[in-house]
């Protein structure tokens, strides 16, 4: 059992099967499990482009917008999730929209992602690049929950973003939002 | 552990930026608007297809037909055929009426407090563009 804060490096994996050999933005080489590396929609698009021949070689698909260091905690992800999760069914378009107002991020991905926001942007980041979106989506949501906390002069000085709106703009969108501010009503007031 | 740069939002796409609002609730996402004028845009673009599609306007008729419509089972389907929204379901409809409560209570609060001290309830109501 493996746990979210361990990061393991050995990518030499034992059992039999193909091997998907990939390489990072260094040039570091990792070898994957099949089924760990399809977890990817683009290694699973350029293995299926190659007739699924490059494992048996020597090829090496060169993943040259994702560090090592950061492919490195991807790839404890990939190897959790491919023991753990199920194959699930798409959904309907309602279901996640549901999913996203109800569903919380597991324990084992919330110890994952409980690292500095500029990694979580990272792995944001390489997870869209792979095209791995169960992963993308975490983060996201986990970036959403961080922004939950925060003011708006927080968020920018947390981004540093640059408060770019003139005085009047301001002060209208001020206008335009200004419920936000209201204390929600309990649910079944009277209105 | 080395000190990694601090990726700037900036950094980030469209799309990734798009994921991330859409995680935040309603309320939040509207006070985000206020954070630099490419949230904004990005937000308002978000907000214009919201899923909710009655309650996504600035249109205070629109609201509050879209929120009386929710507050029964029967009316939340007839709001969903009606296309002023999606969402159908018991679990989601209530989620819908605790947002549009606060922003009625706020309009309608203004709408009396402009009333009250002034002539300007016309150019609010014309503003929105809607009559109650």
């Amino acid at each position: 059992m493996s746990t979210a804060a361990s990061s393991s490096t050995s990518e030499t994996i034992a059992e039999p099967g193909l091997k998907i050999k990939v390489s990072t933005k260094e040039g570091e080489v990792f070898e994957l499990d099949e089924k760990v590396a399809k977890m990817s929609q683009v290694i699973r698009g350029i293995l299926e482009d190659l007739g699924e021949q490059n494992g048996g070689d020597d090829s090496v698909l060169p993943l040259t917008q994702v560090e090592t260091r950061i492919f490195r905690k991807i790839l404890v992800w990939l190897k959790y999730h491919a023991g753990h999760d199920k194959e699930e069914a798409p959904k309907a378009e309602e279901d996640e929209i549901i999913a996203r107002f109800c569903e919380e991020i597991p324990e084992w991905d919330q110890k994952f992602l409980n690292v500095d926001q500029a990694v979580i942007l990272e792995i944001m980041l390489a997870a869209d690049y792979l095209d791995i979106k169960k992963l993308r989506g975490l983060c996201c949501k986990t970036v959403a929950n961080i922004l939950k906390t925060k003011t708006v002069e927080q968020i920018r000085e947390m981004y540093g973003i640059e408060n770019d709106f003139t005085p009047e703009e301001e002060e209208e969108i001020r206008k335009q939002t200004a419920w936000c501010e209201d204390e929600p009503p309990r649910q079944g007031s009277n209105h | 552990m080395p000190v990694l740069p601090m990726l700037r939002w900036d950094d980030l796409n469209y799309d990734i930026i798009w994921d991330i609002f859409k995680h935040l609730p309603t309320l939040q996402q509207e006070a985000c608007q206020r954070v630099s004028s490419a949230w904004n845009s990005i937000l308002r673009d978000y907000l214009s297809k919201s899923f909710v599609i009655g309650l996504g306007s600035r249109d205070l008729a629109k609201w509050k037909l879209t929120f009386d419509l929710l507050q029964t089972p029967c009316g939340t389907r007839k709001a969903a055929r009606e296309g002023r929204t999606r969402m159908v379901t018991e679990k989601t409809r209530c989620v819908i009426i605790d947002f549009a409560n606060v922003k009625l209570t706020h309009c309608e609060d203004t709408l009396r407090a402009s009333e009250r001290s002034s002539n300007t309830a016309d150019h609010l109501v014309q503003s929105s563009g809607s009559s109650l």
